[in-house]
């Protein structure tokens, strides 16, 4: 019940928020150069979704690897609250190192430098 | 069907006061930032400013909202209303001594909610269709998901020693014998650093870089949208402030307090004193350096609770 009420309440706010400002929101004439998206006080030149850098995309697709390992190892956090086993112990340092390999292999690679 | 009005007013009130402490707090942190270079800050409206967050909101919430022609307009409106749930919804998880509240995997719920928060970045530097917001909000989107990876190993570390999911047991877990931070110290800078970058904060404010992006990717939002998102970042970092008192300084709900208002004052001193460092090493400082120290330190945490 508190929990409804609170993600309830909270969605409610944060759109009656938004509700509000466009309420009381002062309304001028709309202009041509005020609504144009900023660009240093020039027209804007080409399309703004433009193709972004690749070494964005990158550490995305690094991100999704690691991040799913970081999930991986929770279990074994959990599995440590029920007793503390030679076995549990060995496979998780043996996780952790492969991912210390991965991550070195990632920087001989180099996909870990920004510039270059 | 009867209503639990017990229950409505506890899932209400947290809120009303985070709402009022995030006013509160631009308020410190403004005066903080005034006595930091000696001037007076805000000292006019009522006794000493104190109602100064108010009027502020007020005059947000009356501003024009310059709606760019050319931007989405749906995503556009509901990115701001989008980030503020998302970081109002971690509040649930604050380490509530009377449980009426708890999550038992509360520090999973932690994990996805600061994953979730990129979504609203995304969205409002999408959607307003300009070049400097969608640079800023991929920017900021790369700093939080690469921070995200060394704090899923600080949460491992620090459950691991625990033993327990829930914030409100890590807290009470560190309660007369010691503070985590005495054995996890490396853990608890990793941590600072980690909520530093997460929160697009003052060293690591790359998404506001203003020479580079002018203002990231809420540069073509104004009045009440900005207001919006002004409130979900503060409210973010308040509420990580509250996560690193009471993972690393927990015991009781004095003590969190007390540290919590003491990290949310370093927030803003490191903001004042900390000049900005550039993209290219705030990358490779997460993934070089914090990811390695990590997973040496979560080795060791494994040998050491099994031994």
């Amino acid at each position: 019940m508190v929990m409804v009420m609170s993600v309830v309440f909270v969605c409610i706010v944060s759109l009656l928020f938004t509700g509000l400002f466009l309420l009381l929101s002062e309304k001028r004439g709309l202009d041509r150069e005020k609504c144009s998206p900023y660009e240093c006080g020039f027209e804007p030149i080409g399309s703004a979704r433009s193709p972004f850098s690749i070494r964005f995309f990158l550490v995305a697709v690094l991100f999704v690897v690691f991040d799913v390992e970081v999930v991986l190892l929770m279990p074994f956090a959990y599995m440590f609250l029920y007793g503390k086993s030679l076995m549990g112990i060995l496979s998780s340092s043996g996780f952790l190192f492969i991912l210390f390999v991965g991550l070195y292999h990632e920087y001989r690679e180099g996909s870990l430098e920004w510039v270059g | 069907m009867a209503v639990d009005w017990l229950g409505v007013v506890i899932g209400i009130v947290p809120f009303v006061g985070v709402l009022l402490a995030v006013g509160f707090y631009t308020l410190l942190e403004r005066k903080i930032l005034a006595i930091i270079m000696i001037r007076k800050g805000p000292s006019k409206v009522s006794y000493m400013g104190i109602l100064q967050p108010f009027s502020d909101a007020g005059k947000l919430l009356c501003k024009e909202f310059i709606m760019p022609t050319r931007a989405n307009m749906g995503p556009f409106i509901l990115a701001p209303a989008l980030m503020l749930t998302v970081s109002l919804l971690g509040w649930l998880l604050y380490p509530y001594k009377s449980a009426e509240v708890f999550y038992v995997f509360g520090v999973i719920l932690f994990m996805v909610i600061t994953s979730v928060s990129v979504y609203g970045v995304m969205m409002s530097g999408w959607a307003s269709n300009s070049k400097y917001s969608l640079l800023g909000a991929v920017r900021a989107m790369a700093q939080s998901i690469s921070y995200e990876i060394p704090m899923g190993f600080i949460f491992f570390c620090v459950v691991l020693v625990s033993g327990v999911f829930m914030f409100q047991e890590i807290s009470t877990y560190q309660q007369g014998s010691f503070f985590f931070f005495i054995p996890l110290s490396v853990i608890l800078i990793v941590w600072i650093l980690c909520m530093l970058a997460e929160t697009n904060r003052a060293p690591f404010d790359f998404v506001e870089g203003e020479s580079e992006l002018v203002s990231g990717y809420n540069v073509e939002y104004s009045g009440g949208g900005f207001a919006v998102m002004f409130i979900a970042e503060y409210s973010s970092i308040l509420l990580s402030s509250v996560m690193s008192a009471a993972m690393f300084f927990g015991g009781n709900e004095a003590l969190i307090g007390f540290f919590m208002m003491v990290f949310a004052v370093f927030f803003v001193i490191v903001r004042a004193s900390l000049p900005r460092l550039r993209y290219d090493k705030l990358m490779s400082l997460c993934w070089t350096v914090l990811l390695c120290v990590m997973l040496m330190v979560s080795v060791c945490v494994v040998t050491m609770i099994s031994v």
